[in-house]
């Protein structure tokens, strides 16, 4: 479970994430949808740590991660929207030094990587340098390296960007899987039709403000029926007014 | 031609500041202009003063038109190198080529826009340094002016350059046609680099035999030298022309002769641009890579676990071996100044010095004199070292770049990650000092100017200076790191590393300098050998003193950097 408290991030004179308090319940698939600049990416980086907050807590099953960062950071996984990491180092390399910085044993390393790396179809590319590794292959390769500690909560960021469609239906079970096993799932994403099927609850973020949480029904109930969700998601994120209206910034 | 040139300005302004053509420039602002105003400030005065000193000395230097072919010719290969890293760089390295292609631009547009651009820039450099030699040696040696001597120089200067220019155009071209494996530019200086070490060293070690140091040796050692530079001028074939019309020799003839070899040589490039560039550069754009299955051993090896600080560092060291960008910026740098400083030795065994100093009297004095003066030069040397390979260390968080976030989110304590990372850092500049070390410290030992004692005291003295140098480093770039750069080169350089290291290397050399006064002082005491050994245990104590305190201080203040850094 992740509970967000007050959460505040403030650069200058400029509010990127302002007083946002929610939460993504055990057993969820949790779908956090915002347009860009919205403050999703702010938000990801002050639940992982990343980014330290103006003001507000971020717990992690319980564990806020200001007071005890370290076992905090053990609740979970996190795969950033930019595969483009650890470059010089081989497949196996990268992933078994995940399994060392979560300090996992040596046994039943080699089953993972070569259980998801057959998910995954990169089996034949792991002793190869993530370098030579196409966009797609390099998120494979680190969604693996972010599960391979086999963390309770999931916190991905646009994790489908670039995966052929294989791929993406491997990793959507997956996420499944894992919240029907009473662990959360947090993942970002642009593409409505993907949270729309695989969410059972969203979150929308505006201008670094939460302006819905709930499920999809939930979300319906306060617009006329027959509203498509992409027309939901324009409005609730004012990008529709915005767009009829010249000279006005989106 | 509109176009042409239109092409030419926009990947000028493109690839300003950074030869790779990459988007981030190296140096900014105001860094960038103080720089260029000393650098034409200084570096032409020096040359004016340094042409003025050989002019004075030209009766000692013989020939004149070969003296003059030399002095093209180190300006050429000059020009020839910096031209050939710049070109593998933006003709073959770049990522733009498909994109400009799709435009209407020829390939050969595309390849002479760049050469021009590389052209533009080594012509201003080389009219900073060769007009102010040349006048500078006017003024020394009045005598030696010709009627083609303005015109010669100033010509000299514009064919030389795009000649030199064209010609590393066409290496470029053919060598990246041969080897299309080498697609990456510090690979191939890396390979040069080494060959021109070894060149030198070879040189030093088997052409030079004079073992006296009088008029008559200088004169002979002189015109060795400038035999030997003048030499390769076959590869730039209109120095020859040059010289002779800068020395009276039939100078309209000679001048244009040059000018239609300069043309030749342009045909030349042109003709194999046309020819073999587009397929080679296209060559270089394929990534694929062939797949390699893993073994059981691999697994067996892969999958053994580590501590997490042991993670960190044999992650840093696959990845900074890996990286040709640390072999180019810190062994090739690292390897100038004990080349340096060997050379010190080299001609000091040649001006007679008495090494082996029982034959001399108060040879006991002597001999220890000697003694520490070289076990000193052997600790600074690999000093010198250790500042070149330090480079790691100058760059322990801004090389993370984009993944820097990772050191955040993992739950490893900060201090652990900066400590396995400097540990990386730590054993790679203890390969090259070390190496250094045991070179010197073996033949000085064989030939008996150092006992083991001395050796030993080296190792710790040159131990205690790498640990005190990378803790220094490590800690200026945890204060201030460089965390949004795309281009692996320019973090390899980051942080003003080469001024660091030629300034370290400046500081070094004098302290070699100024040592041997300090213990001749002390060996006309009374107490000789008690004084030069209280001198060199207080060095020895500062160091450790030192390499210790740097070593708390970078304990307790990693974390809390580290923790201040919002990626």
């Amino acid at each position: 479970m992740i509970e967000i408290s007050h959460l505040t991030k403030v650069y200058g004179s400029s509010k990127v994430v302002n007083d946002c308090t929610w939460e993504v319940p055990d057993g969820v698939i949790m779908g956090f949808i915002g347009p860009n600049g919205a403050g999703k990416t702010t938000h990801l980086k002050m639940m992982t740590g990343v980014l330290r907050p103006t003001s507000g807590t971020v717990k992690l099953n319980g564990t806020d991660i200001a007071a005890d960062p370290l076992e905090a950071k053990k609740q979970f996984g996190f795969v950033s929207d930019s595969p483009d990491h650890f470059l010089r180092l081989k497949g196996v390399e990268y992933l078994n030094f995940m399994a060392d910085i979560y300090d996992m044993p040596s046994e039943g390393r080699r089953e993972f990587i070569e259980d998801y790396a057959k998910r995954f179809g990169i089996a034949d590319a792991l002793n190869n340098k993530i370098l030579s590794y196409s966009h797609g292959m390099r998120q494979k390769i680190m969604v693996m390296g972010a599960l391979i500690h086999k963390p309770p909560i999931w916190i991905l960021d646009e994790p489908l960007l670039g995966l052929d469609p294989q791929s993406a239906f491997e990793l959507k079970k997956m996420m499944r899987e894992h919240a029907d096993a009473g662990n959360s799932v947090l993942f970002s994403t642009h593409v409505l039709e993907v949270a729309e099927k695989l969410c059972d609850r969203i979150a929308v973020i505006r201008k670094g403000e939460i302006r819905f949480t709930g499920t999809l029904d939930e979300l319906r109930s306060g617009y006329p029926e027959g509203t498509s969700l992409e027309d939901i998601f324009l409005q609730l994120t004012g990008e529709k007014q915005e767009t009829a209206e010249p000279g006005t910034e989106g | 031609m509109k176009r042409f040139l239109l092409l030419a300005r926009v990947l000028r302004k493109c690839g300003k500041g950074n030869e790779t053509g990459d988007s981030q420039a190296n140096m900014k602002g105001d860094n960038t202009l103080v720089l260029y105003v000393l650098g034409a400030l200084i570096i032409p005065a020096l040359l004016f003063f340094g042409g003025r000193f050989l002019g004075e000395l030209s009766p000692l230097i013989g020939g004149v038109e070969a003296f003059a072919s030399a002095v093209f010719m180190v300006f050429a290969l000059m020009t020839l190198i910096l031209s050939v890293m710049e070109l593998l760089g933006t003709l073959f390295l770049t990522s733009d080529l498909p994109y400009l292609l799709s435009l209407p631009f020829s390939p050969r547009q595309i390849v002479l826009a760049r050469t021009m651009n590389t052209m533009q820039r080594q012509l201003i450099i080389n009219t900073l340094c060769i007009l102010p030699f040349w006048i500078g040696f006017a003024a020394g040696s009045p005598e030696t002016l010709t009627a083609g001597y303005w015109a010669g120089m100033v010509l000299g200067d514009l064919l030389m350059s795009v000649a030199a220019v064209a010609i590393a155009a066409i290496l470029v071209i053919l060598i990246m046609t041969v080897f299309r494996f080498a697609r990456n530019r510090e690979v191939m200086a890396v390979i040069g680099g080494l060959i021109a070490f070894a060149v030198l060293i070879a040189y030093n070690l088997f052409v030079r035999t004079d073992t006296t140091i009088d008029s008559e040796a200088v004169k002979q050692t002189a015109g060795a030298v400038i035999n030997v530079l003048k030499g390769p001028s076959v590869i730039i074939p209109v120095i020859p022309f040059i010289a002779k019309a800068m020395t009276g020799s039939a100078p309209v003839v000679n001048l244009l002769l040059a000018v239609l070899i300069t043309a030749a040589v342009c045909g030349l490039f042109i003709l194999v641009a046309d020819r073999l560039y587009l397929r080679s550069a296209l060559n270089m754009q394929d990534s694929s890579a062939k797949k390699k299955s893993m073994d059981e051993k691999q697994w067996d090896k892969t999958s053994r676990a580590r501590s997490a600080m042991m993670a960190y560092t044999v992650r840093d060291l696959k990845c900074v071996f890996r990286n040709p960008a640390y072999l180019v910026y810190g062994w090739l740098l690292s390897l100038a100044w004990p080349v340096l400083i060997a050379s010190l030795f080299l001609v000091g065994s040649k001006m007679n010095i008495p090494l082996s100093g029982a034959e001399a009297e108060g040879a006991e004095t002597m001999l220890t004199m000697l003694m520490m003066f070289c076990s000193t030069a052997v600790a600074l040397l690999s000093a010198c070292a250790t500042t070149g390979l330090s480079c790691l260390a100058s760059s322990i968080i801004s090389r993370e770049g984009k993944s820097f976030y990772y050191m955040k989110m993992v739950p490893v304590p900060y201090s652990v990650q900066v400590l396995g990372k400097r540990n990386a850092a730590l054993f790679v500049a203890g390969i090259g000092s070390i190496g250094y070390e045991l070179i010197a410290g073996i033949v000085l030992l064989i030939k008996g100017i150092v006992r083991v004692e001395w050796f030993l005291y080296c190792i710790v003295l040159t131990a205690a200076l790498l640990i005190l140098l990378i803790n220094l480093l490590a800690g200026h770039d945890l204060k201030k790191p460089n965390l949004n750069w795309d281009s692996e080169s320019s973090v390899a350089r980051s942080n003003n590393i080469g001024v660091i290291i030629w300034i370290a290397g400046f500081i070094l050399a004098a302290g070699v300098a100024i040592l041997p006064p300090v213990f001749l002082m002390a060996a006309f005491m009374e107490k000789a050998v008690l004084w030069s050994t209280l001198i060199v245990l207080a060095l020895l104590v500062l160091c450790v003193t030192g390499a210790v305190l740097s070593e708390r201080h970078l304990y307790r203040t990693a974390a809390k950097r580290l923790k201040a850094i919002d990626a």
